[in-house]
């Protein structure tokens, strides 16, 4: 599979929550991309998945979410479900500069473009 | 391709519809993403939209409800019970940031209205609602009368 032109983002399947238990359903989240001068913003639906259950990283140029429910009452009615999504990120991102915040059950990440990435306007001097 | 207009005029629009539906299955088995599929799991498909993941469990004492709802706050949810029927009710527009391109859109729209008829009568006074990390929980106490009760088997 082929990433292409503007085409940031690739979902992946795979190995990626074979850590989390069996009991979980593997689901990839629903994710929206946008983008301005200054940033990548991703956004995920991942309701039920607490802070401490949730994992945002870049790895080798990817970018990697990963987070379970915690549900208040496990039972074979409700089985909670393990998120997993991958995306390549172009490198015009600072891999350092990456921030996330969860609110509701939403996920936000912000990948910070490098100074060197963002359009520069030049001033056109009158002689 | 012609198609009969049904009273409503809606009928070519479903259609439409459960073609993109169809194509994405597509692509999903195609990226090996066909057990997974974007967000259905916790959004079910109904006739009036996207619906959140929902289950009813008996305790025995009272019904819990659980419905994931992403996004929603307070304000977005509307529940009323009697004391046989829930209704949930919400809704989550679809906030595009401003000064930002779109690459992708995946989470769309949510709104819903699901009623049911509880199981069992239950004491609407001490219903509770809570909401955490995007998933609402209702507990649901049943009244008295309702729960189950040991009887004793007398010896004689």
């Amino acid at each position: 599979m082929q990433t292409q032109g503007s085409e940031l983002a690739r979902p992946q399947t795979g190995s990626l929550t074979a850590k989390t238990d069996a009991q979980a359903i593997e689901v990839a989240p629903p994710v929206d991309i946008y983008e301005n001068n200054d940033e990548i913003l991703v956004v995920a639906d991942l309701p039920g998945v607490p802070n401490d259950a949730l994992s945002v990283r870049v790895d080798g140029g990817e970018l990697l979410i990963e987070g379970t429910q915690r549900l208040s009452e496990p039972g074979p009615a409700v089985r909670p479900l393990a998120f997993s999504r991958a995306f390549r990120v172009p490198n015009t991102v600072d891999a350092n500069a990456i921030s996330a915040e969860l609110t509701h059950g939403v996920l936000r990440v912000h990948l910070a473009k490098r100074e060197a990435a963002k359009p520069r306007r030049i001033e056109v001097k009158a002689s | 391709m012609l198609t009969r207009w049904n009273e409503f005029g809606f009928g070519d629009f479903d259609r439409h519809f459960s073609v993109l539906n169809s194509l994405r299955r597509e692509m999903d088995r195609v990226f090996g993403d066909f057990e997974r599929g974007y967000g259905h799991d916790y959004l079910q498909a109904s006739g009036q939209g996207l619906a959140p993941r929902l289950s009813v469990q008996d305790t025995g004492a009272e019904l819990r409800v659980r419905a994931e709802v992403p996004g929603l706050t307070q304000k977005d949810l509307q529940i009323t019970v009697e004391q046989s029927s829930l209704t949930i009710r919400g809704q989550r527009k679809v906030e595009e940031p401003k000064g930002y391109s779109v690459h992708r859109q995946e989470r769309g729209q949510l709104s819903f209205a699901r009623s049911f008829t509880l199981p069992s009568r239950i004491d609407a006074e001490k219903a509770v609602a809570e909401l955490k990390n995007g998933v609402l929980e209702l507990t649901l106490p049943k009244l008295a009368e309702a729960q189950p009760r040991q009887i004793q088997v007398r010896a004689s």
